[in-house]
């Protein structure tokens, strides 16, 4: 294929001297270093550079803009890569996606063929019946549905997320952008100046600019904002979203720039759009500022004799300027009067180039490439014929629409501009200003004035003194009112990416989907990866003509953020996912925990142990018989000091924690201002006014927020200091756990009485001392620093070593607890159940002035569903296991669920604790179904299974 | 069907009959008016026309057709609920949608992928259990899986996480579906439509007209419509429409977004759910991966989009799927989600006589739709409510009692 | 993100904070039947509310004014004027 590469284009953007190669469907390609994938493709010869989505027909470059995904691209391990603006790697291998065999070679093209028979919405009237077939049919549907292909073997690249404010963004470095900020950088003010493409400027850099003044200004304008301490310049950093108080994402390279901004000037200019008739997705068919693009940017020459079809005046400007980079243009068809196109048509004229006026293009025509087209009088029903014209090139310069997405998202309203032929924003948000061609301003000196009054505006708005706002008035005709022609063939596209056609419209408007977003959906037009670009502003126009309405009548589809898809890898940013560890998991983990996770914190289950059996056994045997210690650090700790310190505990937890003498500890009950139980804890009277109160592991956070809530309300003389990351907790417990603490301390521990705490030293750390039954024997729960905690672990290990002390594990104590028939808030409570459904009724009182959920309390007092009962059973065999959660069924109804269940070495059988409902007394028995839908039978008893008068905790204690 | 299809290619003008009719004017007077255009509306409208012979309905919606939560949800069907009142409620859905593409003959590309609530924690996995014996007890078919299972199931993804949380188990519910949730409004509405129902697009109620207690008319931008009994659907909008008729009621507003991407051809067959990471996603027929999270964290009544939401999902499912960093997203939206405090609904009669409500549908409505639209139809025919949803009055709250959803809710989709 | 303007600790993300809505109040309502009530019922239209918000990193209450319609914040004050002397 010959090379379309023209000779060196002023201000071009590739780099002659920096060649290499990649792949494109299996075919070596050259390229330059500042190539796209699409201008390399294109340079190399090739046209056909896609398959449509739904039909499978040849693409080629449309808007070289990303504004359409014509040409979109898998890489080796990139998916969907948009080849517009994409540079190519340099040996990389790209395919074409979804196709069957090749873009040469699509073996889908056939669907094409059976077009008629898929109409826009025909899934919806098939393939239901028979229901038993639809699975096939939606097989069929996903294998021929979708674009690139994903496997887990694509990378998982991660960008860097980044935050900047300033006074000013100014999005877009067009000639209003740039006109802003060099206006902006005079000013005491911080800027930011961004640019989705890789250089400044904007359409100053491709469009006609026969006096140069457009070079001149970008040069001087650029050079100056380099040089200006006060802007930041951010070319290649793409905003897709405006979002509540002007956060604004950039998308750059290296991930996103989050940039919070004081007030916004959108000068993102406009969207060329295309024009509608039979064949106008043939390759060759493109938009004008296309073809200006490749030949000025890239030295690429798209064509080698075009014909532009002229709704506006900027046709006559694009054909001059390819005509002058050498360019056939074989005619002009203009839709009106050549006449009110201004200056620029006699020296059009002048160079021979003939200009057909009050014409239009009726059909494209030429199989897979441009080969001619068909043009007759404007009117003219499609499919009566015309003027056939050879070309390899219909350039398409009808009409515009505003790149106003961020200003939508940000809360403009735009407005149907009849003399402009778009919309254009109407009323804007307080420091939210636009200029440019997305405000309805297109003639350089209109864009740079327009720059100018949207800077003046923004340093108004910031309090800077400036002088009045001059606006330049809006352009006229930019946009043809009616760039469409209906044809009995169809093939005349209003969405490229989806493959609808103007009878669809039409028909789906008759279908009664005849409101703007309707349409949308029923149709999906606006719906493909291009999210309506180009396709909204022409199905605007199709509906209100079907509708017998006038453009601009039906309003637009919602915006939304993200201009122009993001990967999640740049959306997600660096992985951070902060985690709390004990001290001790060093320890723990040496010696062979099995880990569990509870919220943030890890805790070991139980140790991996030589001894036959299992290991949480032999750990249980140990905390009966001789000693064991286990790892508390994960729960809440608190410490209230003050004078109401007494008075915001009674206000927090449902238990009369001021009525505590100083010395004892009392077991605290929290609920919700609904009465739910949410915690519970012990409080310790260390003072007369301080006291220090655990929480569970997973509650902690909210027991906190519901002291310091409170304490804020009462306006409360206390401090409430959060010591859960600061101290670690080390509860030891069994029948010589007294003899292995007694000398370690430096007090007398036979003093400390049951539920009693102290504050001392243990082997020379200060720390806090509780002794509290939560397993049922002798214990005694140690908190000290974090960072003494391995050390006291290893001496405690130590000194037990000939009294067979084990650690052990949550498990264990779980095992332990079981026995006492002690709950665990979160487990043996659920989200709905309050305290008159348990057993810790009695922890209410309501002779206090008050506490959260009291009002609830009094209410449900009485009012219980639940009850919550032990029970034990004995197991017909092995393979019979009651597990938490298995439900309690009373004939055949649900009349509860099992909480807590173990085997209990203690008592030789399985106990456990369930939740029972509709039961007004509780029964003797329950039947419980375990695995394989069997019913077990169980006798209810008292909940505390072992022990119940507490004698173990005075064993190993001199009296 | 395939009769159909050749029609189309054969006739020029292959058009159907209009789908919703809409009449110039609505009339004087109606048997029921329903507020609200959505799916709970359309299919109470319908079900009152197709069930109880009442087609003197009238349903008026303020914006377009299906333009609420029910075009802006992501369509997951299940009935793996935690309560016996809840499993019983949408399991008679799921039966409905299972046939509903033939019932109203429009093809809602209802596809049964089977739904995977993953869980990390031995906590969660308790809770997991829980559902699937209670699930089971109803027939419901859910069931406690392995780690292993989950991999089988979707070799993609990543079980530990990102090494924390890793997954360790999952409630597995194999009629777990995803279905189009536009054509399940438009389904509603034609055949509603079809049985002399009247549908109002861009009219708004404005007041309810209560006299001697009961209610006698409604208020809307095309004028006063006498009716005796009063449907409100409205899901986000049911905080005004309550004020209208002097009611309060449980619910809150928060908006709840979502998000897509861009097409892909087929990987993920099973709907994956993760109580820990608060997100979700499936896959759709187009290719296209359908992600969510949990309710924003206030109480909000507009449905702008956030940055935090996109960013913190994206990060959150590339735990999940690592490979997933190079797909795009190329939307975002949001709905706004009528929480309740049980995460159950509000449905039935009220102190009103002639008022029905059906609301409280937070993240959990879309998949409730046809049931909701049965018993509410049941309810105002007989003015009597639905066996299936007399748990589901706002007397509870009176009587401080919650149903037991949010024990399992996770991220409630 | 979004910003808050706070007393003492100047303008943060909303990142920072958790909001714990109103449900406060009915711990000082005088009338325990309203106070019930007021644990489920209230009037959720979008108006301007009174929320209580909680600064996680610095632990500081405060009480705002949010318009639920516009997301707009009209005031915040410190919710306990003392924790100003704690963190002066």
């Amino acid at each position: 294929m010959p090379s379309r590469r023209l000779s060196p284009q002023e201000g071009e953007w590739i780099d002659r001297g920096r060649a290499f190669d990649f792949s494109f469907e299996g075919e070596t390609t050259s390229a330059f270093a500042g190539d796209t994938i699409t201008s390399a493709v294109l340079a190399g010869g090739r046209t056909v550079l896609g398959r449509s989505f739904k039909y499978h027909r040849p693409r080629g470059v449309l808007s070289a803009a990303n504004h359409d995904v014509n040409v979109l691209l898998d890489g080796a391990d990139a998916i969907n890569v948009r080849a517009d603006v994409a540079a190519p790697e340099p040996g990389a291998r790209y395919r074409v996606v979804n196709t069957r065999g090749g873009v040469d070679r699509d073996r889908a093209r056939f669907i094409g063929a059976l077009a008629p028979l898929l109409p826009v919405g025909f899934y919806y009237k098939a393939f239901h019946r028979p229901r038993a077939l639809f699975p096939w049919w939606e097989r069929l549907i996903r294998q021929l549905s979708g674009l690139g292909e994903i496997t887990e073997r694509h990378p998982a690249l991660r960008g860097t997320t980044r935050r900047a404010s300033c006074d000013v963004l100014v999005i877009g470095m067009g000639a209003a952008g740039l006109a802003a900020a060099r206006e902006l950088a005079t000013h005491d003010v911080s800027v930011i100046v961004a640019d989705e493409n890789a250089r400044a400027g904007g359409a100053l850099g491709y469009a006609l600019d026969a006096d140069h003044s457009a070079r001149i200004f970008l040069a001087e304008a650029t050079g100056l904002l380099v040089g200006a301490p006060n802007v930041r310049l951010m070319p290649g950093a793409c905003a897709v979203g405006c979002y509540a108080d002007r956060v604004v994402p950039l998308v750059t390279a290296e991930g996103l720039v989050v940039v919070t901004a004081r007030t916004i000037i959108v000068a993102t200019g406009a969207i060329e759009q295309p024009a509608v008739f039979h064949n106008n997705d043939l390759p060759g068919v493109m938009l004008a500022s296309a073809a200006e693009r490749l030949v000025r940017r890239y030295a690429v020459a798209p064509c080698e004799r075009a014909v532009v079809l002229a709704g506006n005046a900027d046709a006559y400007a694009a054909a001059l300027n390819l005509h002058t980079a050498g360019l056939g243009i074989a005619a002009i068809v203009d839709l009106d009067d050549p006449e009110s196109r201004g200056d620029l048509v006699a020296e059009v004229a002048a160079r021979g180039i003939r200009i057909l006026p009050r014409s239009q293009v009726s059909a494209a025509a030429g199989g897979r490439v441009l080969r001619a087209v068909t043009v007759a009088p404007r009117g003219t029903p499609g499919g009566a014929g015309g003027e056939v014209i050879p070309c390899d090139g219909l350039l398409m310069s009808v009409g515009w629409a505003p790149a106003s997405h961020l200003l939508a998202q940000a809360g403009a309203t735009l407005g149907y501009d009849d003399a402009l032929g778009h919309a254009r924003p109407a009323a804007l948000p307080p420091g939210v200003f636009a200029a440019g061609r997305v405000n309805g301003r297109y003639a350089l000196d209109a864009k740079l004035a327009d720059g100018l009054a949207a800077a003046t505006d923004a340093l108004r708005c910031l309090g800077r003194p400036v002088g009045e706002t001059r606006r330049p008035p809006p352009a006229t005709a930019r946009s043809h009112p009616w760039p469409i022609v209906d044809h009995p063939a169809r093939k005349n596209f209003i969405d490229f990416d989806e493959d609808i056609q103007v009878e669809d419209l039409r028909v789906a408007v008759r279908e009664g989907f005849d409101s703007i977003e309707l349409l949308k959906r029923w149709t999906t037009n606006g719906m493909g990866p291009s999210q309506g670009k180009h396709s909204n502003p022409n199905a605007a126009r199709v509906l209100a003509d079907t509708l017998g309405l006038p453009p601009g009548a039906v309003g637009a589809t919602t915006v939304r953020p993200l201009y122009h898809p993001v990967p999640m890898g740049v959306l997600g940013g660096r992985r951070l996912r902060p985690h709390a560890a004990s001290a001790l998991n060093g320890a723990h983990d040496a010696a062979g925990a099995v880990w569990t996770e509870v919220g943030a914190w890890r805790r070991p289950k139980f140790y991996q142990r030589r001894e036959p059996g299992s290991p949480v056994v032999t750990e249980y045997r140990a905390v009966r018989e001789r000693v064991g210690i286990i790892d508390v650090s994960t729960l809440g700790k608190f410490e209230i000091r003050g004078p109401d310190a007494g008075r915001l505990l009674d206000l927090c937890y449902t238990s009369a924690v001021s009525k505590t003498r100083t010395g004892m500890t009392r077991y605290l009950l929290m609920v919700d201002h609904r009465g739910t139980i949410t915690d519970d804890g012990i409080g310790a009277r260390l003072a007369y006014d301080r006291y220090y109160v655990t929480a569970g592991t997973s509650h902690a956070v909210g027991s906190y927020r519901t002291l310091t809530q409170v304490a804020a309300l009462y306006r409360l003389d206390v401090d409430v200091i959060d010591l859960t990351r600061h101290l670690a907790g080390i509860n030891v417990a069994g029948p010589h756990a007294f003899e292995l603490l007694a000398p370690l301390v430096d007090f007398d521990l036979a003093a400390l009485p049951f539920l009693g705490a102290c504050e001392g030293r243990v082997a020379g750390i200060e720390a806090r001392f509780m002794r509290v039954g939560f397993v049922g024997e002798y214990g005694v729960e140690v908190h000290l620093p974090h960072a003494d905690a391995p050390a006291l672990w290893r001496r405690l290990l130590a000194d037990g070593a000939r009294r067979g002390i084990l650690a052990f594990g949550v498990d264990t104590q779980r095992l332990l607890r079981l026995e006492k028939g002690h709950l665990i808030v979160g487990q043996d409570t659920d989200g709905v159940m309050h305290p008159f459904e348990t057993p810790l009724a009695g922890l209410v009182n309501f002779s206090k002035e008050n506490f959260v959920g009291r009002n609830a309390c009094e209410y449900l007092r009485g009012r219980a569903q639940r009850a919550i009962v032990g029970f034990e059973a004995e197991l017909p065999d092995e393979a019979t296991v009651i597990e938490e959660c298995h439900l309690v069924i009373d004939n055949g109804r649900i009349a509860g669920r099992v909480t807590s269940v173990g085997h209990s070495p203690a008592l030789g059988r399985t106990i456990g604790l369930a939740v029972l409902e509709g039961y007004p007394a509780p029964p003797a028995g329950i039947s419980i179904r375990v695995g394989g839908a069997r019913l077990v039978g169980a006798r209810v008893v008292p909940t505390c299974f072992y022990d119940p008068d507490n004698a173990r905790q005075r064993v190993g204690v001199p009296a | 069907m395939a009769i159909r299809l050749l029609k189309y290619a054969l006739d020029r003008n292959h058009a159907e009959p209009r789908y919703f009719n809409t009449p110039a004017e609505p009339r004087d007077s109606y048997d029921v008016v329903i507020i609200g255009g959505g799916g709970h509306g359309l299919a109470c409208a319908y079900y009152l026309a197709q069930n109880h012979g009442i087609r003197r309905v009238a349903v008026f919606e303020k914006g377009y057709l299906g333009g609420g939560n029910t075009g802006r949800n992501t369509t997951i069907v299940r009935s793996n609920y935690l309560t016996p009142e809840g499993a019983k409620f949408y399991q008679r859905s799921v039966e409905l949608f299972e046939s509903l593409g033939e019932e109203l003959d429009l093809n809602l590309f209802y596809s049964t992928r089977g739904h995977y609530t993953l869980a990390h924690s031995e906590s969660t996995l308790r809770t997991m259990r829980w559902r699937a014996e209670v699930n089971k007890h109803f027939g419901i078919d859910s069931e406690l899986v392995g780690p292993e299972e989950v991999k089988r199931a979707c070799p993609q993804i990543d079980l530990s996480c990102g090494g924390q949380h890793p997954v360790c188990g999952a409630l597995f519910h194999a009629p777990g579906s995803i279905v189009r949730h536009d054509a399940v409004a438009w389904g509603y509405a034609r055949r509603a439509s079809q049985l002399g129902v009247e549908i109002f697009q861009q009219t708004a109620v404005t007041g309810i007209e209560i006299e001697g207690g009961r209610v006698v008319g409604v208020q809307t931008s095309r004028g006063r419509i006498a009716t005796g009994k009063v449907v409100s659907a409205v899901a986000g909008a049911t905080p005004t429409v309550l004020k209208m008729v002097g009611l309060e009621s449980p619910v809150d507003i928060v908006p709840l977004q979502a998000c897509v991407s861009e097409p892909m051809k087929p990987w993920l067959d099973p709907i994956i759910v993760s109580g820990s990471l608060h997100v979700y996603v499936s896959q759709t027929a187009r290719g296209e991966l359908v992600m969510g999270a949990s309710v924003d964290p206030a109480e909000l009544h507009s449905t702008r989009s956030s940055l935090d939401f996109v960013t913190s999902l994206a990060d959150q499912m590339l735990d999940l799927f690592p490979f997933l960093a190079g797909v795009k997203i190329v939307r975002q939206w949001a709905g706004m989600a009528d929480m309740t405090p049980d995460f159950a609904p509000v449905m039935g009669k009220t102190g009103i006589p002639g008022f029905y409500l059906d609301a409280g549908w937070g993240t959990w409505g879309f998949k409730a739709t046809p049931v909701c639209g049965e018993t509410m139809a049941f309810t105002v025919a007989h003015d009597t409510n639905h066996r299936l949803i007399e748990p589901f009055g706002m007397t509870r709250f009176e009587e401080l009692r919650m149903l037991g959803e949010k024990g399992a809710a996770s991220v409630g989709h | 993100m979004k910003q808050f303007d706070c007393p003492h600790i100047g303008r943060r993300p909303a990142s920072e904070f958790v909001c714990a809505g109103g449900m406060i109040g009915v711990m000082q309502m005088q009338d325990p039947a309203a106070a019930r009530r007021a644990l489920y019922f209230g009037d959720a239209t979008a108006r301007v509310k009174r929320e209580w918000w909680l600064h996680r990193p610095s632990r500081l209450w405060f009480r705002f004014e949010r318009d639920t319609a516009t997301d707009q914040v009209l005031s915040i004050e410190l919710a306990h004027p003392e924790d100003a002397d704690a963190i002066a």
